[in-house]
């Protein structure tokens, strides 16, 4: 017992370092995030408290609905194609034994690359005038020779996802890689033997096997979705006229721009409650299957 | 057992320690004091002024020590500046000051003041005023700027003006004079854009703030200056024709593709202006600031004319709009007071000091230069410049610059929802509509139009 206690007592001084500072960086800023919700606060003078008027505004502010309408698509955006992609790709690497590591690493580059480098490098790509349009133009493809995504209002939010997109798979491609040899080999030999096709073996076999992978792939998304800020700002903004605004840049506009700190406070701290409860349903439901009463 | 425990405590508690001293931030900006030698407030016995900016070429922060901080520590024995170019000078400033922190001297823009006045972080300047005579260096304009309840709280640090620039050779080849009314810009524009050039380069994707020039132009030159004056005092809204209708045809021209072809929310604004340098747009939409400190002397190869937009209505006269680029301030807790002010003074009080400094790029001041004080071998583009910017700001009918007279949340409102209207997600009458429930909110928290 004394032995067990200060195996314990070993783990939790291991651990106090971390834990204090995640406390005095997260945990205590969290809760000031919370209080100041109820204030009318510049981030200047002294927080006056106004009580639940910021969550009011918030109702009838068609901005903030807006951005989480972006936010929901750009969610799904990210629940499917660096998945789709990512794990495809890591199929057919599984299956290369020349050449494998090169090909990882290639398709893993564009995740070392900076946000503000890819954000800038493909906002000159998109530019109607020094960009892809312009060597449509070259070639005479004239019917995309006006391709400019980040000032069409139907096409930017899009034309940035895929940016980040293409930021993102790499790594993807990289965990379901690491995934996949987890797989039981002799399932798959079996499943062969059985007479199952490719395709068979990779959605009854391989899938199921990497399953908790992708789980876990689609609770990071579904909360780093509500984060995504980077690409956006440098690209355009939140624009032209709101078509690219995430819940993350209201936030910030409205916190850092305009100075309505206390009005961005009850925004953030919506968001949070909202991702918490997604995640929360999230993981009943992945209880509740593996209990088998769903 | 307890050996391995009592080691591995000490560890963790040492390399906690290490951790923290170690994590103490350094700089977060480009830092100059002008010498290596000279290192700020880690001297004993010396003074250290710092003064936090916003984010300047290596260049231009080197003019600034050449001709102002240099020579003011050669003349102050034991007195260090410390100048930090800081890219979110404003996140900064805010966090610092509200934490009771901060630098002695900042840069701040006009419509921010009230909010930091109320907060109790700026010094009054008023004795100071009354000490140095600003009132008789500096535009009477400029110190309104920075007045709030009849105390001065900073000292207009630049004077700029907007205005068009023109390609003189372009015109010329489209047959056309310099417009100054509007029947004549439409004409240049529609001959322009059937010659395949660009009427009016500008761009402001990821930098709506430059949504303040394009609406300056319309409005000031649509409304004219008197309206401006009646908006923002409450006699007039947005949704009046006085004001809407600079609206409806900044909306009518966007339609037509002349300004930059419809394609503004694509481009930054650096592309934008290549068009102008590389002859393909008619029209440049910046201020004087663009020849004056944004290129190289010498960047336009072409003949070009630095002028007002041209008047968008009968009987609204051709002008352009006076601004404030930024105000110095001082932090209410400097220590330092007099000192600071001496520095600013310095900035102002030698005329032949300012026209060297002007020479070399850096910003007009809210004051007079003897044309004859700029050095003989001044650029040409400067000096050409120069002048424009004096019969701008000379003109009676001289307009009020959006980021310097407007009011603040109504400033924000516009330049980020204006493209709504580009882009058709609102009509002009519903931007005017929001518009004016904004200036309302912020004439009943009592908004007092400077002007």
């Amino acid at each position: 017992m004394k032995q067990f206690d200060r195996r314990k007592l070993k783990g939790m001084v291991f651990v106090l370092p971390a834990f204090l500072i995640h406390v005095g960086i997260v945990l205590i800023p969290a809760v000031g995030m919370v209080w100041y919700s109820f204030t009318n606060w510049n981030g200047l003078k002294a927080p006056k408290f106004i009580g639940l008027q910021n969550y009011v505004t918030m109702l009838s502010d068609t901005s903030f609905f807006h951005a989480l309408k972006n936010n929901l698509i750009w969610m799904a955006m990210f629940l499917v194609i660096p998945l789709a992609i990512g794990l495809i790709l890591a199929v057919i690497l599984s299956n290369i034994s020349r050449g494998q590591m090169l090909l990882r690493t290639i398709y893993f580059l564009p995740y070392v690359v900076g946000a503000a480098i890819a954000g800038k490098i493909f906002a000159t790509f998109y530019s109607p005038y020094s960009g892809i349009a312009s060597v449509f133009k070259a070639l005479g493809i004239e019917s995309l020779s006006n391709f400019a995504p980040l000032g069409n209002g139907k096409l930017a939010l899009y034309a940035v996802a895929f940016v980040d997109n293409w930021h993102w798979w790499g790594f993807v491609l990289v965990l379901m890689f690491s995934a996949l040899h987890q797989v039981d080999r002799s399932l798959l030999e079996a499943a062969t033997m059985e007479g199952a096709g490719p395709l068979r073996k990779f959605f009854s076999v391989t899938v199921p096997q990497i399953k908790p992978t992708i789980i876990s792939y689609f609770t990071f998304i579904l909360i780093a979705s509500f984060t995504t800020f980077d690409y956006v700002w440098i690209m355009t903004q939140g624009g032209p006229s709101n078509a690219t605004e995430l819940v993350s840049t209201w936030i910030y506009r409205k916190s850092f721009i305009s100075y309505e700190v206390g009005y961005g406070s009850a925004l953030c701290t919506t968001v949070c409650g909202g991702c918490l409860a997604i995640y929360l349903l999230f993981t009943l439901v992945q209880k509740l299957r593996r209990r088998g009463e769903v | 057992m307890k050996n391995m425990l009592r080691k591995t405590i000490i560890m963790v508690l040492i390399v906690t320690i290490l951790g923290g001293i170690t994590a103490c931030g350094g700089d977060s900006g480009n830092s100059t004091t002008g010498d290596d030698k000279a290192k700020s407030g880690d001297k004993g016995e010396e003074t250290t002024i710092s003064v936090y900016w916003g984010s300047l070429e290596d260049d231009m922060q080197q003019v600034w020590f050449d001709h102002f901080f240099e020579p003011f520590m050669e003349e102050h024995p034991g007195v260090n500046i410390d100048f930090q170019c800081l890219p979110d000078v404003q996140e900064t400033l805010r966090v610092q000051l509200a934490a009771g922190g901060g630098p002695d001297i900042f840069m701040l823009d006009c419509f921010d003041i009230p909010d930091y006045v109320e907060a109790g972080t700026l010094l009054d300047l008023s004795n100071y005023e009354n000490q140095y005579k600003w009132e008789d260096l500096i535009y009477d304009w400029g110190l309104d700027a920075a007045t709030v309840e009849g105390k001065l709280y900073g000292v207009p640090h630049s004077s700029e003006a907007t205005s068009m620039y023109c390609n003189l050779d372009l015109l010329k080849e489209l047959g056309c004079d310099v417009p100054k009314t509007r029947a004549e810009f439409e004409d240049v524009c529609e001959k322009a854009a059937t010659q395949g050039y660009i009427p009016i380069e500008y761009g402001y994707s990821g930098a709506n703030e430059f949504q303040q020039w394009i609406y300056d132009h319309y409005l000031g030159n649509y409304a004219g200056r008197d309206n401006i004056k009646k908006l923002f005092t409450g006699e007039l809204k947005f949704t009046d024709n006085e004001i809407k209708g600079a609206f409806e045809l900044l909306k009518k021209d966007w339609d037509a593709g002349w300004i930059n072809q419809g394609q503004s929310g694509a481009i930054t604004n650096d592309e934008a202006r290549t068009f102008f340098q590389n002859e393909q747009a008619v029209f440049c939409t910046e201020g004087t600031w663009l020849t004056l400190e944004t290129i190289s002397p010498g960047s336009l190869k072409f003949d070009w004319e630095c002028t007002v937009w041209p008047s968008m209505k009968d009987g609204i006269p051709a002008s352009g709009s006076a601004g404030i680029g930024a105000v110095m301030s001082v932090n209410a807790n400097t220590k330092q007071a007099d000192l600071c002010a001496e520095l600013i003074n310095y900035l102002y009080e030698d005329e032949q000091r300012l026209a060297d400094a002007i020479a070399a790029g850096y910003p007009t001041l809210c004051r007079d230069v003897d044309e004859n004080l700029y050095p003989a071998d001044m650029a040409d583009d400067i000096r050409k410049t120069l002048d424009s910017l004096g019969d701008i700001l000379g003109q009676d009918t001289v307009g009020y610059a959006p980021w310097s007279s407007y009011p603040s949340d109504t400033n924000i409102y516009m330049m980020n929802n204006l493209d709504k209207v580009y882009y058709g997600d609102y009509t002009v009458e519903q931007f005017c509509e929001e518009a004016q429930k904004v200036l309302d909110k912020e004439l009943a928290e009592g908004f007092v139009f400077v002007g």
